[in-house]
């Protein structure tokens, strides 16, 4: 019996086991480690010494918007916000409160380079892993420059003229962005009620839940999750259409003579037939009034927002063409951008064409279309870049804790939807819509701020009827389509208030003044060489 | 025995040991720094960024250690002169993982919910209480046939632990975690501890008295050969198939249950080098413990967590969510320490072990796992690699059967306990409350683990003698 020979047999067993052991302990520590350490009932993640130093946000000349600090009451730390002279940008930044709970916005979208997990190198990132090192997120810089945020921010509120309860109404809600058309930055976004987003992150749930049940939806980053009936200045869509499709042109002639070979003016004019018929005019017709002599032409129908000529113009270039040019502009697509954009569509849910009675209602800004500021944004700036679209930023560039650069957005091109001569006869008709149109004459008694301003402003207005609800009317959806200066757009900026009434005067001077501001004092550009005394009467816009 | 002169004394110093005690000492003072640094920047006192020699802890806070150091070293010197060629690398093991076994209670029991201040301070009195038993079985146990010669008193004492820890039980609590303890006086003893050791050697001496036995035919009936041994070595099989069962099953301890059948195991292939009994007592025992797990609830419920993914913890349904903040809340949060560890760990003192309930006597293995990581872990195993090979290897230079079985069975009692022990804190076995051999806080443990060190030094100057015909 060799007891020697049966103890080392039995010490190879034991070796056996601890390899296994050991090969078990790799397992945990090394192969899945990272899986098995982001479990949520990991208390590590909370704790300051242990959590992510979270990147910092900054707008885009570097003033600091969000940071982080150690806390003992959230989850290790504690975002702080910097928006006390912009208030309305916490939507767009979003909020964050600790891994363990939701965020929005830029802090959502951007979370993985926030938190460290992202840009890093694979090397930094097992490293810091190894060494127990909490990672440091990176920062990021947005191409929101906060005195134009500012600004908005101010006239807002300010220039709104007092609500009178039949053409203007009183409202708090809506949007407003400014843009770089020729990169395609996003300069300032507003977006209005506003929530405070330090309260969010401090874990104050009854807060939060408040916010959750408001009816003005503070939580809503309207100008890009909100759609609206864009109304008036969605004629803008179906005149580039029918101009760069060859189908319109601005010298189109409209009569009023009931003749059935001739494009009317006033109407009444039967659009369709058999069940798609549908009767425009002669009510509702914004030309009747002060319009003696016949024909107009198209030019003076855009000037003057005649939604009758405008279904004539949509009927004619034919459904496909039109969604053609929807689709061109990204409408009832999805739009590339630094944040999820709800879809804007021209079509009735479940469908992807229009019936022509429709395509009418639509051509002038009704019918079905829904349409978010964003939206809207892209088609003004293509008009402003010569026909190119460019995709819309709001990211300037991401840097690691080393202040290298990990990512810089540069100006990326979408397409040319429509030709230079189209953006730059559409520039004509809205300089014609400021000098002689809806955007000069609001109502009586207001000074046409628009008009008055020294740096060209061109625009489309639109007052989006709403439907009633409960049996009571509330005011129509107020947009402004604007850049400027005419001759060389360096800016754009779309405003909607909802429910506000009419947008010229309601919005007008808002957007002026925010020009003016940003044009004399940021941008410091020389003023514009004021218009010709009779270029309305000379184009024809006006009638004597 | 040579005349003590003091070139005799210098020449036939323990140097080897004595050397050996530098690298773990060296170490010990080390992680203690660290451990007071790290304490000094999670108050606040001192920030990361700016440590100099100024922030360097005051010697009050290194005296655990140096107690330590001081305890080893006057061991040392006084074996020199009584125990000079007994073996010299065994100390120096049990040396380094008893003080991070009071370096890790020191750093845990601040931590504690509720906080246990003096845990250090305990488990340094029970390594200091463990030396002085190691020195009296050292000094004591002058001749080992002693041992074989009064096997039986042995098995009675077995016998009547495991008597008083089932009575005692009965009365207890099956679901709190210390129900095998006895609370005599202020030593919550733990009966289990003393009773591995008194079936080694009872087994060692049955199985050396009984050899021959082996050597006969396998268990046989009529003419059919089973593989079994034969029916005198049989009925011993079934005895403590028996005992394993009925700690199971009586007072549900399962650890202690496969601590004794894997002892029982290990002593039946070194005493017949027959790997069949080996397996035929494992089928026995798995289609034992099968039958027990479709009979019994709590059976399955100590076996249900080895299914538990806690890998994906995305996928985990309500149940399972509530399970990892119930009953499986000590597992998991023991995974999530090891796994926190990473590589290289956190650093003693900059992780959160305490995180993990218990985490100072079953969960131990994940502590070190979060602040030494896997290098840490590598070593410690090492440690354990080294004291099992260094038994064994006491084991086979003595030429006594006796002491030969007892050695090896003693050995092989540190190599189960650490890998049931490890497999539970990794979810490959059931979670037990087996203590990891001098790191798991516990005196009870410590004690009867520095028993078999004396036995095995023993053993080892025991061999000696007789090699150099002193004896």
């Amino acid at each position: 019996m060799n007891i020697s020979n049966n103890i080392r047999k039995l010490t190879q067993l034991f070796i056996v086991f601890f390899i296994a052991l050991s090969a078990v302990l790799v397992y945990w520590q090394v192969v899945v480690a990272q899986q098995v350490t982001a479990n949520i009932h990991n208390s590590r993640h909370c704790l300051s010494d242990n959590a992510p130093v979270r990147g910092r946000i900054f707008d885009r000349n570097g003033v600091l918007l969000a940071d982080s600090k150690p806390s003992n009451t959230t989850c290790g730390y504690q975002r702080h916000y910097y928006l006390k002279n912009y208030p309305s940008l916490a939507g767009l930044l979003g909020y964050y409160i600790s891994p363990l709970y939701a965020s929005s916005g830029i802090e959502y979208k951007y979370d993985d380079y926030l938190s460290g997990r992202l840009g890093v190198t694979a090397l930094n990132n097992y490293v810091n892993q190894t060494l127990h090192r909490p990672p440091v997120g990176d920062d990021i810089y947005l191409t929101i420059d906060v005195r134009m945020q500012a600004l908005l921010e101010k006239y807002f509120d300010q220039a709104a003229p007092p609500p009178d309860g039949i053409n203007i109404f009183q409202t708090d809600r809506g949007s407003a962005i400014i843009a770089n058309p020729h990169t395609g930055e996003i300069l300032a976004m507003l977006s209005r009620p506003t929530f405070d987003p330090n309260r969010v992150a401090s874990g104050d749930l009854k807060y939060f839940t408040s916010l959750e049940k408001d009816p003005e939806q503070p939580l809503l980053e309207r100008p890009i999750q909100s759609t609206y009936i864009p109304g008036s200045t969605y004629k803008t869509m179906t005149l580039l259409a029918g101009l760069n499709s060859g189908s319109s042109s601005l010298n189109d002639p409209f009569y009023n003579d009931h003749d059935p070979n001739h494009l009317q003016a006033i109407g009444p004019v039967k659009i369709g037939s058999g069940e798609e018929t549908e009767i425009f005019g002669p009510t509702g017709n914004n030309i009747n009034t002060y319009t003696r002599n016949f024909p107009v032409n198209l030019r003076y129908g855009y000037t003057h927002s005649d939604n009758i000529m405008f279904a004539q113009v949509g009927a004619k270039m034919g459904s496909a063409t039109w969604l053609d040019y929807n689709n061109r502009f990204y409408v009832g697509r999805k739009i590339p951008f630094d944040l999820p954009v709800k879809i804007s569509t021209v079509t009735p849910a479940n469908s992807q064409s229009l019936k022509i009675n429709q395509l009418a209602e639509n051509s002038f800004g009704q019918g079905v279309d829904s349409i978010t500021p964003l939206q809207m944004t892209m088609i003004d700036n293509a008009i402003a870049n010569n026909g190119e679209l460019m995709r819309p930023t709001l990211v300037q560039k991401i840097v690691d804790p080393n202040g290298t650069t990990v990512y810089a957005s540069s100006p990326q091109s979408l397409g040319t939807p429509i030709t230079d001569t189209t953006a730059s006869q559409m520039r004509d008709a809205m300089y014609g819509v400021v000098q002689c149109g809806s955007g000069r004459f609001g109502l009586p008694g207001l000074s046409p701020e628009m008009y008055n301003s020294p740096y060209a402003i061109i625009a489309k207005t639109g007052t989006g009827q709403v439907p009633q609800v409960n049996g009571k009317t509330l005011g129509a959806e107020g947009w402004l389509l604007t850049q400027a200066p005419y001759q060389n757009p360096q800016l754009t900026i779309v405003a909607m208030k909802e429910n506000v009434g009419e947008a010229s005067v309601a919005i007008g001077p808002m957007v002026s003044r925010t020009y003016n501001d940003i044009f004399s004092k940021i941008m410091k550009i020389p003023t514009s060489p004021p218009a010709d005394q009779n270029y309305c009467f000379t184009t024809g816009q006006l009638q004597a | 025995m040579a005349r003590q002169t003091p070139f005799n004394t210098i020449k036939r110093y323990r140097w080897q040991e004595f050397g050996l005690f530098i690298i773990p000492f060296m170490i010990l003072l080390l992680a203690m720094t660290q451990l007071l640094l790290a304490r000094s920047v999670r108050a606040g006192l001192i920030p990361t960024s700016s440590l100099s020699t100024k922030n360097l802890p005051t010697i009050q806070g290194l005296i655990p250690v140096l107690g330590i150091i001081i305890f080893f070293f006057a061991i040392n010197f006084l074996l020199s002169f009584t125990f000079p060629r007994a073996d010299q690398v065994l100390l120096p093991l049990v040396g380094l993982l008893s003080g991070i076994g009071v370096l890790m209670a020191l750093r845990i029991g601040p931590n504690l919910f509720p906080p246990d201040p003096t845990l250090g301070t305990r488990q340094l009195f029970w390594v200091v209480l463990g030396l002085v038993t190691f020195l009296v079985t050292l000094f004591g146990l002058r001749r080992i046939e002693w041992l074989k010669n009064t096997y039986y008193i042995w098995a009675i004492l077995g016998i009547f632990m495991v008597g008083i820890t089932l009575a005692h039980s009965l009365r207890a609590n099956l679901n709190s975690p210390t129900h095998d303890q006895l609370n005599i006086g202020p030593l919550n003893l733990q009966p289990s501890e003393l009773l591995k050791i008194f079936l080694v050697i009872y087994f060692a001496a049955y199985l050396s008295k009984n050899l021959d036995e082996f050597a006969g035919d396998d268990f046989r009936i009529g003419s059919i050969h089973l593989p079994l041994p034969p029916a005198k070595i049989l009925i011993n099989l079934l005895i403590m198939l028996g005992l394993a069962l009925l700690l199971f099953l009586g007072i549900r301890e399962l650890g202690l249950a496969l601590l004794i059948y894997g002892i029982f195991l290990c002593m039946i292939y070194l005493g017949s080098g027959k790997l069949r009994y080996v397996l035929s007592g494992l089928v026995i025992f798995f289609i034992l413990g099968f039958i027990g797990y479709a009979l019994f609830g709590y059976v399955r419920a100590r076996f249900d967590v080895l299914g538990f993914d806690v890998v994906n913890w995305q996928k985990w349904s309500a149940a399972d969510q509530d399970f990892a903040q119930n009953s499986g809340l000590q597992i998991v949060q023991g995974l999530l320490a090891l796994s926190s560890g990473g590589i290289i760990g956190a650093g003693i003192g900059l992780g959160h072990p305490t995180f993990v309930p218990v985490v100072q006597s079953d969960m131990i293995f994940t502590a070190l796992g979060e602040e030494l990581g896997l290098a840490g872990l590598f070593a410690i195993l090492g440690i354990y690699l080294l004291l099992i090979y260094r038994g064994f290897r006491i084991a086979m230079e003595t030429t006594d059967t006796f002491s030969k079985l007892l050695a090896s069975g003693l050995t092989s009692i540190f190599a189960i306990q650490t890998i049931i022990i490890i497999a539970g804190n990794m979810k490959i076995l059931p979670l037990t409350g087996i203590p990891l051999p001098f790191l798991s806080y516990g005196g009870s443990s410590i004690i009867a683990n520095y028993i078999i060190v004396g036995i095995l030094l023993r053993i080892s100057h025991n061999t000696v003698m007789e090699r150099e015909g002193l004896a």
